[in-house]
């Protein structure tokens, strides 16, 4: 019963082995395009309308588009203080990612951030950026001098506490969309056909849905909080 | 894999498993600054980013020992090192 | 057959260790309730309403820990991965017990999410107006709290379905 229960990553793309190890395209692979292609042809149709957008709104759809925007100045100028606006150019693309990689699990795909290659990526992005733009604003010296406040001997707590951020990042995303991918597997595979009809979408609309969304935002106003708080 | 490897390692995986209680204390302790941030932001909105950084600073510091637990169980999975004086 | 028995033995005990993380989601669900009544009793025209919205958002959020638990539990027993796994038995037979113990530091986040949903719902009964804001310094809390819950699942995880020796 438990032999067509697979959640784990498979390899449809092999391209070569090497002492008996396949490398390849691996399931989160081919996600990943999806997703990124999905983004970018959603750009280009932004940017293909983009000429006829007037100051005064007319259309729905440049209204979404300037909602979007907008709204995700507010949140990076809300979290970043407003002279960090410049980072919703970065963060609001990656925001987009996650939330739209969280939520191909509705359409069967299996999440690319079901991997822990995908989010530790991720969260390695925010960990570089937090020590650039922390050396940046502070000098070389001044932003590794604080590992050794308040008092010297907590320098190995500072540390851990600094590395801990990327691995605690990595996992609670790929822990919670990882849970949420094997259970709704589990409830596919083992319940009668009776019981797919209605219920599997409330379950979608918790663990997809809800957690995926809750997900994105957390990791998302997270990195930005260690990024500001390492340029204060 | 003689008795002896067997033994050693199947109690590392309960070992592990044990370890991973460490849990608890991250878990209530973050979840208490969670509770006065959300107090504090209650009391003064227009702190908010600073609440939500000390918050997260203090709950990095908390994590500490749940990362302690978790390091010591992936040593014990991963590079386990009693096996090898067996 | 005696092989099998010791592993499917040891799981049936790591499932009941596994649900033991109940009493977290429990102890902070009922703190978030307490608090929302409170909240209703105080200010029951304005901030009744939304105090009950929060505690069950925050209750929502809380109860992952127990889903979690939940789901190491009916994996052991209905699909259990190390009954199909090559290996040692008294390895894999370990392994359920070990991720029916790790499974128990659920309890941790469920308590603690659940006093920041207690919280968050005393705040907003008081001030309804700043919902948002306590909501979203609440759900980032609770995110931070979860993740040992987290690390236990991946350990939990690793346990059941990785040859890791």
């Amino acid at each position: 019963m438990d032999s067509n229960l697979d959640f784990g990553i498979k390899m449809p793309i092999k391209l070569f082995e090497v002492d008996g190890q396949w490398f390849g395209f691996t399931t989160t692979h081919v996600n990943t395009v999806i997703v990124i292609l999905a983004l970018t042809l959603f750009g280009l149709f932004v940017r293909a309308k983009l000429k006829n957008f007037k100051t005064i709104p007319d259309t729905k759809f440049q209204v979404f588009v300037e909602l979007l925007v907008d709204g995700f100045e507010a949140f990076t100028m809300s979290t970043m203080g407003e002279k960090n606006k410049k980072f919703s150019m970065f963060y609001g693309p990656i925001f987009l990612f996650i939330l739209l990689s969280n939520l191909t699990g509705l359409v069967g795909l299996r999440p690319p951030t079901a991997d822990i290659a995908t989010t530790f990526a991720l969260s390695l992005t925010t960990f570089f950026m937090v020590q650039m733009y922390g050396v940046r604003s502070k000098g070389f010296g001044g932003y590794y001098k604080e590992l050794f406040e308040p008092v010297p001997v907590l320098f190995p707590l500072n540390v851990i506490g600094e590395l801990s951020n990327p691995v605690s990042l990595s996992f609670r995303l790929f822990g919670n969309i990882l849970g949420g991918t094997i259970i709704m597997a589990l409830y596919y595979t083992m319940m009668p056909w009776f019981a797919l009809i209605g219920i599997p979408s409330v379950l979608h609309l918790y663990f997809d849905i809800f957690a995926g969304v809750l997900q994105t935002f957390i990791f998302v106003m997270l990195s930005m909080t260690f990024v500001s708080s390492a340029m204060e | 894999m003689e008795d002896g490897r067997a033994l050693v390692l199947a109690c590392s995986a309960i070992g592990a498993g044990l370890a991973m209680i460490a849990g608890i204390g991250p878990g209530i302790g973050q979840g208490y600054a969670a509770g006065k941030g959300a107090e504090a932001v209650g009391r003064q909105p227009e702190a908010q980013s600073d609440v939500v950084r000390t918050m997260l600073l203090g709950a990095a510091v908390a994590e500490t020992t749940g990362i302690y637990g978790l390091i010591v169980a992936i040593i014990l999975l991963f590079a386990n090192p009693l096996v090898g004086q067996v | 057959m005696e092989q099998h028995a010791w592993i499917l033995a040891l799981s049936a005990i790591g499932a009941g260790l596994a649900m033991i993380a109940g009493i977290g989601p429990g102890i902070g669900q009922g703190f978030a309730a307490g608090k929302a009544a409170e909240a209703m009793g105080k200010n029951p025209k304005y901030g009744g309403r939304p105090a009950t919205v929060v505690m069950l958002l925050g209750a929502a959020v809380a109860e992952t820990s127990g889903i979690f638990s939940l789901v190491v539990a009916i994996i052991m027993l209905f699909a259990n991965p190390l009954v199909s796994r090559g290996g040692v038995t008294a390895i894999l037979a370990a392994s359920a017990l070990g991720a029916g113990f790790a499974m128990i530091a659920g309890i941790g986040p469920g308590i603690g999410q659940g006093y920041a949903a207690g919280k968050a719902a005393e705040a907003v009964g008081k001030r309804p107006k700043l919902q948002s804001a306590i909501v979203r310094t609440m759900l980032l809390g609770q995110a931070v709290a979860q993740t040992t819950g987290i690390y236990a699942l991946i350990v939990a995880l690793l346990l059941l379905f990785v040859n890791l020796f």
